[in-house]
């Protein structure tokens, strides 16, 4: 459930840089591809290492993750709309 | 002892390197054995010289049993354990001593809290043989079927029956037990006080894994942390029972070997369940060191496994985890292995790093617990409920000159052996069956 909901919020992000930010340049693309992935593979990392009993890798792991893929989310929003 | 003229059957040839993947027997396809970071190979990638292999004349649990009944007043598992429960030590009170007896109810080998044999289960087998209904005995014939078809079949059988993993290989004789030989002589294994002989159609070997629950395992060295290790042996073992049972039952000959007659680490690196490690013991690609091996010899026609190669040669030689982790301090802190054993324990012939087995079992045996400290804090043993594990068990084994930086991202992780004072906090956890779903990969 929790990869769907996932999904759905990057699509959702997707198509607002598509239809909303006009024709951004192909980097942005890839900024948010990279930021998309790193916020992904954090919640991935919370969710996983809790159900592990793992708190410590579960705080860790997200903050690793989510710290560029916040920041590189932050660069998208500059350059892309 | 093996009958000379046997050894050219199998292939304990006089090849400079034994490890090598036996020829004239069909192989699987291994592509679907593993994920795509781990290769199958056509030798170990432990080097290995025949020439100056030297069969240990003793084991651990033989030095065990005979230090214990040449001095009975030895400090003894049962007296450090009593003692541990009574000062209320962490992972040592009573439910965690209980659970660790109950965990190893149908083990049939091993030493005691005595340092004495387990003889128990040993009388259990006839009850075990008269579940078998032999193809004779229904008046069917018995199945007939490719190696393949064997192979694949066996394999079902034994992951339904409670395997978390199954390997196949050819017996060699240059690894079995010094009690233990293949001779014409005898249709059917037999034992005797001389040792084991097997007749030589039982040629080939099924190595049975079973899972050890990851979160106990880690609480080692304690009886919780022992529970752990004896529910992973129980699993093997109790699975290769029914194993054997099951090709019984399909009309061939079957045969479990018990742990002084064979070592099932040889075989199972030949039949690609893991590398050897810095702690001279199967480290598995996908559950690291914990896992435990019961052997089952058949003459069932089998397609065998190949061996496997994930760096942890390379990988070893920076982590050095296992080493750290160990109480008795007896895992080399070398950064490269060696041919030279630490006692006289261990086969000579190969290109490991030996554990000092002195110092292990001595600690084994004085500590209340089975310890397996080493085999619980491996880098290698993780979970499979986020995908930072398989990411990272990637990068290990594809660049495994890392593995000194990984090892210490696992200790800053928070991943290993857990703190004493956490240990009982296992009583509490919302686990699922054995800690791990291992079905998947």
């Amino acid at each position: 459930m929790r990869n769907l909901v996932l999904g759905i919020l990057v699509g959702i992000g997707g198509a607002c840089l598509y239809f909303i930010g006009g024709t951004p340049a192909w980097y942005v693309w890839g900024l948010y591809a990279l930021g998309a992935a790193s916020i992904v593979f954090s919640f991935d990392i919370l969710f996983g290492s809790l159900e592990e009993h793992e708190p410590r890798a579960a705080i860790l792991g997200f903050c690793m993750f989510l710290i560029p893929g916040t920041l590189l989310m932050g660069a998208v929003l500059k350059l892309g709309f | 002892m093996a009958d000379k003229s046997i050894d050219n059957i199998f292939h304990a040839d006089k090849a400079k390197n034994s490890g090598r993947i036996p020829e004239g027997f069909v192989y699987r396809d291994q592509r679907k054995r593993y994920p795509w970071w781990v290769k199958s190979t056509d030798h170990i990638t432990v080097e290995t010289d025949v020439s100056t292999i030297e069969k240990p004349t003793t084991n651990m649990i033989i030095m065990s049993v005979m230090n214990r009944m040449s001095d009975p007043d030895a400090p003894s598992q049962r007296k450090n354990l009593i003692k541990k429960i009574t000062n209320k030590t962490p992972g040592f009170n009573l439910p965690d001593a209980s659970l660790l007896f109950a965990s190893q109810t149908f083990w049939q080998s091993g030493i005691d809290i005595d340092g004495l044999p387990i003889q128990g289960y040993q009388d259990l087998r006839k009850i075990i043989d008269d579940q078998v209904h032999t193809p004779e005995e229904l008046g069917v014939e018995k199945w007939e079927g490719s190696e393949l078809e064997a192979s694949a079949m066996v394999e079902k059988a034994a992951i339904h029956l409670g395997a978390a993993q199954v390997g196949f290989t050819a017996i060699d004789l240059t690894w079995l037990g010094p009690n233990v030989s293949i001779s014409p002589d005898v249709k059917e294994p037999v034992a005797s006080r001389e040792g084991i002989r097997f007749p030589p159609s039982y040629k080939y070997i099924i190595l049975v894994a079973g899972r050890v629950p990851l979160w106990a395992a880690k609480c080692a060295p304690s009886s919780l942390g022992s529970a752990a290790d004896r529910t992973g042996y129980e699993e093997a073992h109790t699975t290769e029972e029914k194993l054997i049972n099951f090709i019984r039952g399909i009309g061939y000959g079957a045969s479990d070997i018990h742990m002084m007659g064979i070592n099932p680490i040889p075989f199972a690196v030949m039949a690609g369940m893991g590398e050897m490690g810095r702690m001279n013991r199967v480290v598995s690609p996908l559950f690291g060191g914990a896992m435990r091996f019961a052997v089952i010899l058949t003459d069932l026609p089998l397609a065998l496994d190949k061996p496997i190669d994930f760096g942890l040669q390379e990988f070893c030689r920076h982590c050095k985890k296992c080493a750290k982790a160990c109480p008795a301090n007896a895992l080399s802190y070398d950064t490269d292995p060696s041919w030279e054993p630490l006692g006289p324990y261990s086969f000579k012939g190969k290109k490991v790093w030996y554990d000092d087995c002195e110092k292990c079992g001595a600690y084994t045996s004085s500590s209340g617990s089975y310890c397996g400290a080493c085999l619980a804090s491996c880098t290698w043993n993780k979970g499979n409920k986020t995908a930072l594990h398989a990411v990272t068990k990637a990068i290990g084994a594809k660049i495994p000159s890392v593995s000194g930086f990984l090892a210490f991202m696992d200790d800053l992780f928070g991943y290993g052996l857990v703190p004493e004072e956490t240990r009982k906090k296992w009583w509490g956890l919302d686990l699922t069956v054995r800690g791990v779903d291992s079905s998947a990969k």
